[in-house]
């Protein structure tokens, strides 16, 4: 017997009525109150995660005491494409339902965190709001709306540059392409770039309320939510409170922990940073979900750090 | 398909068989994943070409080597040697499920040069061979990895770690180690000597030129039932974000399975 097969039990298996959702079920040896974890996919890639840190990630909580599902979305990995008139948006959120039914009426478990990069970030938070059984989730670079202090750092940064200057000096680079974007706007819509990708516009008033509406509904259901942003999407985000200032009707109360991780990527590629994820994870999850036994500890601090690569504040 | 675990206590391994739609025969494939990152961007496109061969009546089963996806074993504890074992124990999952004498093997990149090494090893289980863009001198795709992670310019990533000699030493590479172990049997690997010992028939596809691929072409197209193609498509292990990404390269995997039958 390895190691891993003393600590942990995993299983391979298919979830939903047409058994189109597959899954790994890791279970630690010796069941606790712990609430189950979920992880969805990110983007296209299939549950194991980019650099295998879903499956590292899946293994750390079930030694630690959590049911873990990591699964695939009809369509990705290991799950079959779903036929039918349901967005894809409405597919995986139930596919997610199909999960959590699947959980409580096999396992018995109805305290949920949902885990997400990306996505499955945004998913994680979507599903949150409709769903009593979430008591938690973990955003991973979830899309937020830029705001004025976005702004700001954002041109602030760009300043600072030496091959901002070189870029103006020479007619190229995003001012220019901007430019010359506007300058040809008459022309029709514009072909998009190599390189180039579209992006929702999360500053649009709708898209603010949506997020706004989805955020506030996991709140209503007392979920706790730990966000952490990278420096990857600085295209997107760049501060640590900037969900705060960008969603004010949100009432978080003390039930958001956000961390600002300035030197580490999108996707967490090198394992010091893989760590360091994992660590805020097992953390938040001790302190905000302990055993149903014990006493819930103390909220509503700031936590300090020596580590000039991140910020941390807790509400 | 079937999601399901195989192998020993040990070596647990996580494979899914596809088993052949319409009742099928006894045609059976293994296919062997890429390393590292090539992995985790060519899974999609794998899966694909398994749901297609299926289609056309072969039993499939794709599995991750110890240490990688879903398997057991830490990242670090992936060697070749160690997935050329796999692999025969996937071939032997493979012939239980399907009921097949033998098995077709299709790898890519490092799988495929794995495949070659398996299809040299155990001839009587193996009755024919798909390279799709396989590693053919590893000592080159050592340095390969190594000047892409060292060249990689995307915002929060830092340097790679080097690791102890606890750990196997060596490096990260794009988000995996590069154990010592790992880095002499990638700069052992020569898929080009290899197949100029392979008696079984053996087709090669590649999306794009590389040294000693001409050899390897030469060789395959003398031989009866062997051949080698050079097709325009989308390098399905590579991410060039956001340009390829959840691309599928249908031509390569439309002419594997043409080939195949």
């Amino acid at each position: 017997m390895d190691e891993l097969t003393a600590q942990i039990t995993e299983r391979a298996i298919k979830i939903g009525g047409g058994e189109q959702v597959a899954a790994i079920l890791a279970r630690p040896v010796e069941d606790t109150s712990l609430p189950a974890i979920v992880i969805l996919n990110t983007g296209v890639a299939h549950r194991v995660g980019h650099h295998r840190k879903f499956v590292t990630l899946s293994r750390r909580l079930a030694r630690n005491g959590h049911i873990v599902v990591r699964f695939d979305f009809p369509g990705l990995g290991d799950s079959p494409v779903m036929t039918g008139e349901d967005t894809l948006l409405d597919t995986n959120l139930a596919s997610i339902r199909d999960v959590l039914d699947w959980m409580e009426a096999t396992l018995g478990r109805r305290r949920i965190v949902l885990l997400g990069l990306c996505s499955g970030a945004d998913q994680s938070i979507i599903y949150a709001s409709r769903d009593p059984r979430v008591n938690g989730a973990v955003l991973l670079d979830p899309s937020i709306p830029r705001t004025r202090r976005y702004y700001v750092n954002d041109l602030y940064k760009r300043l600072m540059r030496r091959s901002f200057w070189k870029n103006i000096l020479s007619g190229r680079g995003r001012v220019w392409n901007k430019v010359r974007r506007i300058l040809n706007r008459q022309a029709g819509p514009q072909e998009t770039l190599p390189g180039q990708f579209s992006r929702p516009n999360l500053e649009h008033p709708e898209a603010i309320a949506f997020l706004e509406n989805v955020y506030q509904g996991a709140m209503d259901h007392d979920a706790e939510l730990l966000a952490v942003f990278t420096a990857g999407p600085h295209y997107q985000h760049n501060y640590c409170r900037q969900i705060i200032d960008a969603l004010p009707g949100v009432d978080f109360g003390d039930r958001l922990t956000l961390y600002f991780l300035k030197e580490c990527d999108h996707t967490f590629l090198r394992e010091a940073q893989r760590e360091r994820l994992y660590a805020i994870i097992d953390d938040w999850l001790a302190q905000r979900f302990p055993a149903l036994e014990e006493m819930r500890v103390d909220v509503g601090q700031t936590e300090e750090t020596d580590d000039p690569d991140m910020e941390i504040e807790e509400f | 398909m079937t999601p399901f675990y195989f192998g020993s206590r040990e070596r647990r391994l996580f494979g899914v068989y596809h088993p052949a739609q319409g009742g099928g025969g006894s045609r059976a494939v293994v296919m062997c994943y890429p390393w590292g990152y090539e992995y985790v961007n060519a899974h999609r496109s794998l899966v694909k070409l398994a749901s297609l061969l299926s289609q056309e009546g072969y039993h499939v089963l794709r599995f991750d080597y110890f240490g990688t996806g879903d398997s057991a074993g830490e990242d670090h504890e992936m060697t070749l040697q160690g997935s050329l074992s796999d692999i025969s124990m996937a071939i032997e999952e493979l012939k239980d499920l399907s009921g097949a004498d033998h098995v077709s093997v299709i790898g890519l990149r490092v799988g495929a040069a794995l495949a070659a090494q398996a299809a040299r090893k155990w001839p009587d289980d193996i009755s024919s061979l798909v390279l799709w863009d396989p590693i053919l001198k590893g000592a080159e795709y050592l340095q390969e990895l190594y000047l892409l992670d060292d060249s990689m310019r995307i915002p929060g990533v830092g340097p790679a770690a080097q690791f102890s000699p606890e750990r196997g030493g060596g490096r990260e590479v794009m988000g995996f180690p590069v154990t010592d172990a790992l880095a002499s049997e990638f700069s052992g690997l020569d898929v080009v000597s290899t197949i100029s010992e392979l008696e079984l028939p053996v087709f090669m596809v590649a999306i794009r030129p590389v040294p000693w691929q001409a050899d390897v072409a030469h060789e395959l197209s003398s031989r009866d039932g062997s051949g080698f193609e050079l097709i325009d498509d989308q390098p399905v292990w590579h991410e060039e974000w956001p340009d390829n990404v959840g691309v599928i390269p249908v031509t390569v995997l439309n002419r594997i399975v043409s080939w195949m039958n």
